[in-house]
């Protein structure tokens, strides 16, 4: 091999040296350019992050908002029913048909509506038409009684046709069409509710007070119907065949037995109303309201064809001495029946506090024995003799926010229950630090059961846990 | 001069590296050993350090991003709420109470038993709801309609009724009344009485909640 010259010695030293730090400069540029795509990464992130805090930082008052929106919401939807109370709806109204008088014929939902493509809302209407035969008074109570129920029943729309001849008892009841509309919500509220640590503690903070303060519950209205005793049903008409009076003016010997008989009948019918009187003031002042609302109906509906039956009698008995005997006998008195009616009707039987005490012990008793079925009947029929609880004593009131309070506690414990919570294995710790199995899954205190976090481990026992849902405890033992 | 070295060439001088050669050797020598140290600095350094600090960032992130996704859950949900507040509100308010109306309108009707003004009876009574509008508020709350008969044929009998309808606190949540539309009927029969003024009225009701927006605006 030839030896290479001077100058190619220098060339390739050179060379060498040019490509050896040629190509660590490469790396280099290299190593640069990935460090500024890092920085603008960690910027990007920056970024983000500072937008996550923004949003963090809005965790405490969004916390408060939210506890307070969950303390008031089952106040807030107090008249509108479940989806599961809806079956209740056909009873309700049946129940109504009956304590008024009116006569269901056809029960049907409506298509109204149904057309337009209505936007999804958390609440969901529900109509439906029917097909009534009823006196316009009974109607008048049905529909109250509808518009008075503790679930919002909205009367949408009604036409009365007055009847053209009487029923089998006399009356003469008018047909009526009728569309009612009430309402529904679904209890789910979003798609994930958020575990609020330390839920008791902030439901006592000042904020959330503050915004309970903010929130105002929707009232239903409700109406109280006015005295009608002796109106006239306006559908009823006035034309009628003229009454063939006997030449003699009613002097023959089978008119006059007619008349006595007509009289003597008035004269029965005004004995039987005043007893019904007194004994309707008897249960007044024993308040049994339950009885005392069914005396009155009996009462009113005797007042009204006894005030027919007068009217009629004044144009049909023509004899001087029976038409005397009228006046003592029937008139004057029914006057005075009168007056003392419209007295009574226009006084408010309200509950006295040892009622609403009995009510409430009775309520308590289904509550701690578990009888839900029996609790949520007790509280309607509380609730119904009561009018919702605002025909009672002043001193009353503080008890009946007592009983809806264990309504919903009861509810709340019902719906628990249902949910079948099986507690296998429990591994106790004095310091806190316990863990329960629970359907499968191992829990400590403050885990959420459900995956809305709706209901907390609040407490673990040697063989009971405490759960937590909605303000109320649930205490299960251990198997 | 030629020179000639004659000594054996263990014994003769070593010849030294010529300058060019080695400056270039010591000058390359230096370039790529800074260069080397360069890139270890880049590399094992600066990058590795941008590198950590990236990770340190994404796991700073994903924990700010976990509990900023709780602060939006918590706002969904209160804004649940507030859409079902104003929907229970909606209900609320758009309700007429019917069962006032019709008290209200049948002691009209009744008038106390006092005859000498008026004295009607009705055929039908319907109440229908306000057409539903695609745009802007509803302009009524529905529509009261009634027809009957009047005792007599004289007219004054259903311009009393209509005052007396106006009258009334049943008026205060109607818009309007029609004027009446009345004609003398007579029926070829035997019943009492033979002739009557047949009439009929149609109300106009003022648009739901119009006494919650009275209230907000005193």
């Amino acid at each position: 091999m030839n030896r290479l010259t001077e100058k190619q010695l220098l060339i390739l030293t050179i060379s060498v040296a040019v490509v050896l730090s040629g190509g660590l400069g490469f790396l280099i540029w290299s190593d640069l350019k990935t460090i500024d795509e890092e920085e603008g990464k960690i910027e990007a992130l920056r970024t983000q992050i500072a937008g996550a805090e923004r949003e963090v930082a809005l965790i405490p008052q969004r916390e408060f908002r939210a506890i307070a929106n969950r303390e008031i919401a089952a106040r807030e939807v107090a008249f509108l029913p479940e989806l599961s109370e809806i079956e209740e709806f056909w009873n309700v109204l049946e129940r109504y048909a009956s304590e008024s008088g009116v006569q269901i014929s056809e029960i049907a939902p409506s298509n109204a509506g149904r057309r337009r493509k209505k936007k999804k809302t958390s609440i969901r209407p529900i109509p439906q038409v029917m097909s009534l035969r009823g006196t316009a008074d009974e109607f008048l109570r049905f529909i109250n009684a509808i518009e008075n129920h503790d679930r919002i029943i909205n009367v949408v729309e009604y036409s009365i046709k007055a009847g053209e001849a009487p029923d089998s008892d006399g009356q003469l009841r008018h047909g009526i069409k009728l569309a009612l509309t009430t309402f529904t919500y679904s209890k789910k509220i979003a798609s994930t509710i958020v575990s609020i640590q330390k839920y008791e503690k902030k439901r006592e903070h000042a904020r959330v007070k503050q915004w309970l303060s903010r929130i105002k519950i929707q009232e239903k209205e409700s109406y109280t119907l006015r005295t009608s005793l002796g109106r006239r049903d306006p559908f009823v008409t006035v034309r009628k065949r003229p009454v063939r009076t006997p030449v003699d003016a009613g002097t023959g010997e089978q008119d006059r037995a007619r008349q006595e008989r007509m009289l003597q009948n008035l004269v029965d019918q005004l004995q039987t109303l005043s007893e019904g009187l007194v004994f309707q003031k008897e249960l007044q002042e024993r308040e049994d309201l339950w009885r005392l609302q069914e005396q009155i109906k009996e009462n009113r509906a005797l007042y009204r064809q006894l005030a027919e039956q007068i009217e009629s009698a004044r144009q049909e008995i023509r004899i001087p001495e029976l038409q005397e005997r009228l006046r003592a006998e029937v008139l004057e008195p029914f006057e005075a029946i009168k007056k003392n009616m419209a007295a009574i009707a226009d006084a408010n039987p309200r509950m006295s506090e040892v009622q609403v005490r009995a009510h409430y012990d009775k309520l308590a008793k289904h509550f701690d024995e578990g009888e839900w079925d029996l609790l949520e009947q007790g509280v309607r029929e509380f609730l119904e003799q009561s009018r919702k609880g605002q025909h009672v004593d002043e001193n009353a009131k503080a008890m009946v926010a007592q009983i809806y309070e264990l309504q919903r506690k009861g509810r709340v414990i019902r719906d628990f229950e249902k949910r079948k919570v099986s507690i296998t294995t429990i591994l106790y710790s004095p310091d806190g630090m316990s863990v329960a199995v629970i359907n499968g899954r191992q829990l400590s205190q403050e885990d959420a059961l459900d995956p809305q976090g709706n209901i907390i481990v609040a407490e673990i026992g040697e063989n009971y846990v405490i759960f937590e849902t909605e303000g109320v405890e649930i205490k299960k033992a251990q198997g | 001069m030629i020179q000639i070295n004659l000594l054996p060439p263990e014994y003769r001088k070593a010849e030294s590296t010529p300058i060019a050669r080695f400056v270039a050797i010591i000058a390359g020598a230096v370039l790529v050993t800074s260069a080397l140290v360069a890139y270890g600095y880049v590399h094992y350094n600066e990058l590795r350090g941008v590198r950590e600090v990236r990770g340190a960032t994404e796991a700073e992130f994903t924990n700010k991003k976990l509990q900023a996704d709780i602060s939006k859950s918590l706002q969904t949900e209160i804004n649940a709420y507030e859409a079902r507040r104003k929907a229970i509100t909606k209900v609320a308010s758009s309700r007429v109470l019917q069962s006032r109306k019709l008290d209200e309108l049948l002691d009209v009707f009744h008038n106390g038993g006092d005859k000498s003004a008026y004295f009607v009876w009705l055929k039908s009574l319907s109440v229908k709801p306000p057409r539903a509008s695609r745009r802007g508020k509803q302009t009524t709350g529905g529509t009261i309609s009634f027809g009957g008969f009047s005792e007599t044929i004289e007219f004054s009998r259903i311009t009393n009724l209509r005052e007396a309808v106006q009258k009334d606190t049943f008026y205060e949540d109607m818009q309007g009344i029609s004027s009446p539309v009345f004609k003398a009927h007579f029926w070829d029969d035997d019943k009492l009485p033979r002739s009557a003024g047949k009439f009929s009225f149609d109300l106009t009701l003022k648009p739901l909640g119009w006494r919650r927006s009275n209230k907000k605006k005193k």
